[in-house]
């Protein structure tokens, strides 16, 4: 069973845009704000120390000022205490520092302080408290006060953090006219200050960057909503409609420039269109078809109606049936028979060249015409010659028919008949054989093919059998044709009474063939039209006739046959005992296989005939004498009874037949 | 047909009732066949004879020529026995 796909969660393009951005902004803020940190504390130390540094320039030019043009001694600053104690405040204000102060160092370890100034009121105050002129302290010199002893540079730094705060001490020295360091001054900064000032910096920086952020952020996701995700979103249910079948109201609305989404709406615009276009061409197109099949169905109904499957035709003298299976729906073969007049039957096949409706249509040409020239009273050859001319002349795809064509005399059992181009017929009777015919010129390729008719006489319970190609020519699995061979096979077994026991019926002809056919071709297709015509004349037995086997047990039929025919018992007897005698001599020496019996009666005269299928003899002819008395029990008395008792006696042979009339008076 | 047989001492008696045709002449020539060699006089009663066919005549002149003309033939209607004129045979045997 097939793995169950896991619904995934639905995330909205908008929403993860804006968490892209969102995690983007966030990164890029961290980034900035470690960046711009190490700046900010840069530039905020720079600027202190800047300060700084302008602050004690400005002290010490004071100082020295004082040193170099006033004449003071550094050792007895006590007169510009006031003074330099009100600047050094200024300095302090000005520049934002904690303590400003100017002192010198006695020895390594003691400091002398001269003026001591702070910012704040209560710092200064602490200052004078504890740090009033001259007040020496003990402590241990800085770093940075004994570089800028030791002139290693004009001033320098540290960071202090004592009972008066947490500091960065900035030094510097104050020189004398020959360049000495004879004091020092030094300026605290408090670093709570700094680090505050850090902070509102950094604060700053970061509120900013944030407003920056998220106006930033909203404008983005509010340009990707209107811009990108919103035509997504329209598109994507454009599409789901499109999908689902409904009508599509949605309108994407035009940017003035061109993106990939543009590309995609035309792109899917176009793909909708071509597809209403293919889907209405398929319906067309699926209409056209079922119209045609619908029109060839029809055509094949009505050429059915024409050359049905299977059609009888029988009457005194004959019994016809066709069969016809085209190989697509409509097909190019055709067979047809009907009664001319009381005593000749028209029967015919053809074969058009090529298959289906252009076949199909040409056949129904070819039939109609040979239909209306055979009705014209003209000869055979001459109607089957006009035809030819007829479709000659209207034949521009230059088709054509092979054509056999007969008429049957129901009396004679003579066939008179016109091949044109067709395949021999097969006689069947005592025997199965194909008769030699001139082959003729199918129909429709010259004119003037001036065919000529010829004549064949078929024996009672003989018959032609006429066919199209597809049944000899049928291919079974292993691509091997039917033949001729198996044709003929299957029609002897028909006539030696196998099969299906129709013996004698032409259906029986036609269904041993096409059975033997169907099972020789199995499941192949069928790739040509099937079509045959089995023609089976029957020698007209009159009403009343009698269809007798040569056995004297027979006899008793024709007994009440005479019977039938008389009322007076005597005279019944009489010509019992005439046909009794004829009868029995056929039985006896005849070697007939089959004998007719006739009776009929005109005005009180009654004539009887016999007809046997025997060798031929005269009983006419013989025993004219009445035989001695000592020969009569070797016979030949016979004939002499029917001579004496009947009025006249005839004989006649005909189509290999004795034929014998005995007949009787009033 | 139907033949009924009648012996006394060496004389049989056969009486031929109904058609004599060519399936009961058949049937005749086997019970003359067969008839006991102490026979020395046949007699045909063809007073029940309706019909007779050209090999009925011939068994009868068979029989005749069997017996050495030790055969008599009575009660023979008219119509049949006209047949046996036609073809002269009343000229040899003697009907009663």
């Amino acid at each position: 069973m097939g793995t169950q796909v896991k619904e995934k969660p639905r995330i909205s393009i908008t929403v993860q845009i804006a968490l892209i951005q969102l995690g983007a902004l966030l990164l890029a803020m961290i980034v900035a704000v470690l960046v711009n940190g190490r700046l900010i504390i840069k530039n905020t130390i720079q600027e202190s120390s800047d300060m700084a540094m302008t602050a004690l320039l400005g002290a010490s030019e004071l100082v020295e000022d004082m040193i170099e043009e006033d004449g003071c001694d550094i050792k007895d600053m006590q007169g510009q205490w006031e003074d330099l104690h009100k600047r050094f405040r200024e300095l302090c204000k000005r520049s934002g520092l904690r303590y400003m102060y100017l002192y010198t160092f006695e020895d390594e370890k003691t400091t002398r302080y001269i003026v001591a100034s702070a910012l704040s009121d209560e710092d200064d105050e602490m200052l004078q408290k504890n740090f009033s002129y001259g007040t020496e302290t003990s402590r241990k010199m800085y770093d940075c006060e004994k570089k800028v002893l030791a002139g290693k540079g004009d001033s320098d730094f540290q960071i202090v953090n004592n009972q008066y705060g947490f500091v960065c001490m900035w030094v510097t020295g104050v020189r004398d006219g020959s360049g000495n360091v004879v004091a020092l001054i030094g300026a605290d900064y408090d670093v709570n200050f700094i680090i505050s000032v850090l902070k509102y910096n950094y604060l700053t920086i970061v509120i900013m960057g944030a407003i920056v952020a998220i106006i930033t952020f909203f404008i983005s996701v509010t340009l990707i909503r209107v811009h990108i995700a919103r035509p997504i979103i329209l598109l994507s249910g454009k599409m789901n409609h499109f999908i689902e079948g409904k009508e599509n109201r949605i309108v994407i609305p035009k940017s003035s420039f061109r993106d990939e989404i543009s590309d995609i709406e035309d792109s899917f615009n176009k793909m909708e269109t071509d597809i209403h276009q293919y889907v209405y061409d398929i319906e067309n197109l699926t209409a056209d078809r079922v119209s045609v099949q619908t029109q060839l169905d029809i055509a094949r109904r009505i050429q059915s109606g024409i050359v049905p499957e299977g059609r009888t035709f029988s009457g005194k003298g004959y019994d016809i049936e066709g069969y016809s299976r085209p190989a697509k729906e409509v097909g190019g073969d055709f067979y047809d028979f009907f009664g001319l007049d009381e005593n000749r039957v028209m029967f015919a096949i053809g074969d058009i060249s090529g298959k289906g409706v252009s076949a199909a249509l040409f056949m129904m040409m070819v039939r109609s015409c040979l239909r209306e020239k055979i009705r014209s009273g003209e000869t055979l050859s001459g109607a089957v010659n006009a035809v030819n001319d007829e479709i000659y002349a209207s034949n521009p795809e230059c088709m054509f028919a092979t054509v056999f064509v007969g008429i049957l005399d129901t009396q004679s059992g003579v066939v008179r008949y016109v091949n044109a181009g067709h395949n021999p017929p097969v006689l069947f009777g005592s025997d199965v054989r194909e008769i030699s015919v001139d082959p003729g010129i199918a129909i429709g390729i010259f004119e003037c093919a001036d065919m000529a008719e010829y004549e064949i006489r078929l024996k009672d319970g003989e018959g032609l059998f006429i066919y199209t190609d597809g049944i000899t020519e049928a291919i079974d699995a292993a691509d091997e044709q039917f033949r001729e061979k198996r044709l003929m096979d299957a029609l002897l077994r028909f006539v030696k009474g196998g099969g299906d026991g129709e013996h004698g019926a032409a259906g029986g002809a036609i269904r041993e063939v096409i059975k033997d056919l169907d099972s020789f071709v199995g499941e192949a297709e069928q790739f040509d039209d099937i079509t045959g015509v089995a023609v089976i004349y029957h020698r007209e037995k009159k009403a009343g006739a009698l269809e007798l086997y040569p056995d004297m047990n027979e006899f008793g039929r024709i007994k009440e046959k005479v019977y039938e025919l008389n009322s007076d018992e005597e005279r019944a007897k009489t010509m019992i005992m005439c046909l009794e005698e004829a009868f029995s001599n056929i039985v006896s020496y005849s070697e007939a296989k089959h004998i007719l019996f006739d009776c009929g009666e005109d005005a009180g005269k009654v004539s009887f005939t016999l007809s046997d299928d025997g060798v031929a003899f005269d009983p006419v002819f013989y025993n004219r004498e009445i035989p001695e008395f000592n020969n009569l029990d070797k016979g030949g008395m016979g004939i002499a009874l029917m001579r004496k008792y009947s009025d006249s006696i005839g004989y006649k042979r005909e189509d290999g037949m004795n034929i014998l009339t005995v007949t009787f008076n009033r | 047909m139907k033949i009924i047989k009648k012996i006394t001492g060496n004389c049989a008696e056969l009486r031929l009732d109904g058609w004599l045709d060519t399936q009961a002449a058949s049937e005749l020539d086997e019970v003359i066949k067969n008839i006991g060699k102490d026979i020395e006089n046949i007699e045909f009663d063809l007073k029940e004879l309706e019909y007779i066919s050209s090999a009925g005549v011939r068994q009868v002149v068979a029989t005749f020529k069997k017996m050495d003309g030790h055969l008599k033939i009575k009660n023979t209607p008219e119509k049949i026995l006209s047949v046996f004129r036609s073809l002269g045979i009343d000229k040899k045997i003697h009907f009663e």
